[in-house]
């Protein structure tokens, strides 16, 4: 019966050591362990934006060298700005309305190029996609300007109001 | 232990990129921005003239009372509307003496009407009518003056001013 006593003493002993001196899962008795800290980060591999007005305002109020002229003057912004960062090869932006142009309307967009990217004046009208830059590679460049034009012809006389989402896309060419 | 543990834990981690990871990547590689371009054309009605025209001298006979009449057709006008069915006005800014008359003659752009030669006076008076989007330059002005019997002499100048307006 003593025995039996004596041998749960030791048998608690053991298991105040070698038990509860392990708190947390580390021995702090015996510390044969070692942390480290690992942080990790998923970061986005394209990004586009823009900067600027919510809503760009293109307005035609005259023609275009006045009075006998054929032609309005076009609306014009260069209020946006854009950038990009991409960590792969041959990618581009392309552009489109969500509608087409009324009839005797028409909307020109141009981006500036990074560089060794090549970008030109495109026409939107149709509501077609069209490439706006191309050659993007593993960049990261901001504060590039954004030009758009509106013309209108004189037979598409006054227009109140007409709204346009125009819609850049980062994609791989 | 604990090492085990963060192994663990990055073993997750790359097996959660593995498997919801790769669509990530599949959406980011497509990034998107949207503008909103509000558009508006105003009405454009634009209306010039290329100058003055020069000195309108008449001569009258003393023994008929009767002029010469004398023409200018050194000036040119230009428009541009963007709008439908405008005309063109003259009016004087004073009346003219007796028995003295001052014409004009605006050459219609296309699709519009002249109403020929009109007399001037400070009453308005349609020169064209029936413009509609339309831009012309170097349209001819004709100015005639003259005088009838009982005319006197005269030196002066007469503003005349022209207006594109709506028509009826």
């Amino acid at each position: 019966m003593k025995k039996k006593r004596n041998a749960s003493i030791i048998l608690m002993i053991f298991f105040i050591i070698f038990g509860l001196g392990e708190v947390g899962g580390e021995s702090f008795l015996f510390p044969q362990s070692a942390t480290q800290n690992v942080n990790l980060l998923i970061d986005a591999a394209n990004v586009l934006y823009i900067h600027g007005p919510a809503a760009v305002d293109l307005t035609i109020l005259k023609s275009e060298g006045g009075a006998g002229s054929s032609r309005l003057l076009p609306a014009y912004s260069n209020t946006l700005r854009w950038g990009i960062k991409t960590l792969f090869d041959n990618m581009k932006i392309s552009a489109r309305l969500d509608s087409p142009m009324p009839v005797n309307s028409r909307l020109f967009i141009k981006m500036g190029a990074p560089a060794d990217a090549i970008a030109g004046r495109i026409s939107l009208s149709d509501g077609l996609e069209r490439d706006a830059v191309i050659g993007l590679a593993r960049i990261s460049v901001e504060d590039l300007p954004v030009e758009i034009w509106f013309y209108a012809d004189l037979i598409a006389g006054p227009v109140a109001s007409m709204t346009r989402t125009l819609t850049l896309t980062l994609s791989a060419q | 232990m604990i090492i085990q543990m963060n192994l663990r834990q990055i073993v997750r981690i790359c097996a959660l990129f593995i498997f919801v990871g790769t669509p990530i990547l599949a959406t980011s590689a497509s990034s998107q921005v949207h503008v909103t371009l509000n558009m508006r054309v105003e009405s454009v009605n634009e209306l010039a003239v290329s100058g003055n025209p020069g000195n309108l001298v008449v001569f009258i006979n003393p023994a008929t009372g009767l002029s010469n009449e004398a023409v200018d057709v050194t000036t040119t006008y230009g428009i541009t509307t963007n709008e439908k069915n405008k005309k063109i006005t003259a009016v004087l800014d004073q009346p003219m003496p007796d028995n003295m008359f001052l014409s004009i003659e605006f050459s219609p752009p296309s699709g519009a009407s002249s109403l020929g030669r009109v007399l001037l006076s400070t009453v308005v008076r349609d020169l064209v009518i029936g413009l509609s989007y339309l831009g012309e330059n170097w349209r001819a002005i004709t100015y005639r003056f003259s005088s009838g019997k009982g005319a006197s002499s005269m030196n002066g100048s007469r503003n005349v001013t022209f207006t594109l307006i709506d028509g009826e």
